[in-house]
């Protein structure tokens, strides 16, 4: 069977994913990286990094300084149960804000996309960011993967990108697949906390099912 | 004239980006797994059409 083409990971096609890693935003997450993957994009996040010697910030920040692209959901900032709220998102779309405006060379070509789950809601709690390409998902897998795949096509430009109705059915496939492959390498949905293997499970599973001579469906 | 035959939905060219480093699973299983579904998945497909046919 004939295979997609491949690149290696590059400043130029990484994206950094800035989101909770909670399991109630997981399905979102799972389909956000999907997304990135089949559009093209190497998904980074701080899940990837295993080096528990560097500090967090230190990870965040060289992550941040080796995508061009950073999509950043903040639907998740509200208080937690002690009644703090998640800053992590802001703080992290704060550095890779800042990397674009003051960095130079190519850290000014950085693109931001920000996902919050309402519309103007960023308004009522992060209203500097206003002006920015601010989209929603309404906790909807389907929407955002719409939303993501919209984004990545205008940073595309003339490169055609899958449409969102064969990636949404190529993500329900992969989706269903999932307790069939885990099994097959004696795995289970818990190992797949590892986003490493997950990153690579979606690679594997998009590499032997997305080649030219595969339906999309 | 014949009628021609609605055409099944096209997916632009897929380009990937080989992950960077290995897991804790190794690649070459990850892909094994694939094609093992793959292949389960044709032959499931295969089956329903001779029983459609029959």
């Amino acid at each position: 069977m004939s295979r997609p083409p491949e690149r290696r990971p590059t400043y130029n096609n990484r994206v950094f994913i800035n989101c909770p890693f909670d399991a109630a935003y997981r399905p979102l997450f799972r389909a956000l990286v999907f997304t990135a993957e089949l559009c093209g994009y190497s998904a980074c996040c701080a899940l990837d990094e295993d080096d528990s010697s560097e500090p967090r910030a230190a990870k965040i920040i060289r992550l941040i300084e080796g995508c061009r692209f950073g999509i950043h959901d903040i639907s998740r900032t509200e208080s937690n149960a002690e009644g703090l709220p998640r800053f992590n998102m802001p703080y992290e779309l704060g550095l890779f804000d800042g990397y674009k405006r003051a960095g130079s060379g190519r850290q000014g070509k950085k693109r931001t996309l920000v996902l919050d789950r309402e519309p103007y809601r960023y308004q009522k709690f992060l209203s500097d960011i206003a002006g920015q390409d601010i989209r929603t998902h309404a906790n909807d897998p389907a929407v955002l993967i719409r939303e993501v795949r919209g984004w990545f096509q205008a940073q595309a430009r003339s490169r055609d990108l899958p449409g969102a109705d064969p990636i949404i059915y190529q993500y329900d496939r992969f989706r269903d697949q999932v307790p069939t492959l885990l099994a097959a390498v004696n795995k289970t949905e818990a190992d797949l906390d590892s986003y490493r293997d997950y990153h690579n499970l979606v690679y594997g599973w998009l590499r032997e099912n997305t080649g030219p001579k595969v339906p999309a469906g | 004239m014949a009628k021609k035959k609605a055409a099944k939905p096209k997916m632009a060219r897929v380009v990937l980006v080989r992950p960077p480093e290995e897991g804790t699973i190794p690649l070459k299983n990850i892909l094994a797994a694939v094609r093992q579904v793959r292949k389960a998945e044709r032959e499931r497909l295969k089956r329903q059409q001779a029983g459609a046919a029959s």
